[in-house]
């Protein structure tokens, strides 16, 4: 699976309360880029270095959820 | 207006740290910082965030400025769709969609300017995943409700 469909494929298991514990989604301020990367929990995340020492984890700003309007 | 100047500086500060260069105007009654944003796709996006006087006590609005006239998956300007809870978008500015980011009743003081462009940028992939899907946003958002 390419990045740009594993990012999908991540986002929509996120939106449905689905995510897998092995990847979290990062913003790398550098690029501007979200990607995912391996979660501090995982076997490959433990141990493993940053995409870019700025890097964000920003799993838990999307899955807090976004405003409905009709709420 | 109401932001501090304190104020003003750390969220200047935050969101140069991650954004880049932040645009402030606005007259006696709305503050307007404005940052832009870059998708993965390599998109070049402008993000104004509209303060009310009440900041921080209540939440900004978040309107797309650049590129004008997105449109949806059908072609339809999103700045016409107004109000949609699938495509996650408030009531729109003019031509400006207007996105969905916190629940007015899950806001506080203590958050900052960058949590809302944090999630305009994820909004805006999700956005770019429905243009090439026709899936709504709320395949790739999650709805939040008012209580936590």
């Amino acid at each position: 699976m390419n990045d740009a469909r594993a990012l999908e494929n991540h986002m929509q298991r996120m939106a449905s309360g689905d995510a897998p514990a092995s990847k979290v989604m990062a913003f790398d301020p550098t690029t501007g880029e979200l990607m995912l990367v391996p979660s501090a929990s995982s076997s490959r995340g433990r141990g493993a270095p940053p995409p870019h020492p700025d890097a964000v984890i920003v799993d838990a700003i999307a899955e807090v959820g976004f405003f409905a309007a009709r709420e | 207006m109401t932001i501090s100047q304190q104020r003003a500086a750390t969220e200047n500060a935050l969101l140069e740290q991650y954004f880049g260069k932040v645009y402030w105007f606005g007259d006696h009654t709305t503050v307007c910082a404005e940052v832009g944003l870059v998708t993965n796709s390599g998109t070049q996006y402008a993000v104004r965030l509209m303060l009310p006087d009440e900041y921080p006590d209540r939440l900004p609005e978040a309107l797309i400025t650049h590129p004008r006239g997105l449109t949806n998956y059908r072609g339809r300007d999103l700045a016409d769709i107004g109000s949609s809870p699938e495509m996650h978008l408030l009531p729109s500015r003019g031509p400006y969609a207007s996105i969905c980011h916190y629940h007015p009743a899950r806001w506080a003081a203590d958050m900052t300017l960058y949590k809302v462009v944090m999630k305009a940028r994820i909004w805006l992939e999700a956005y770019e995943m429905h243009a090439r899907t026709g899936k709504p946003l709320d395949s790739y958002l999650k709805h939040m409700t008012g209580t936590p």
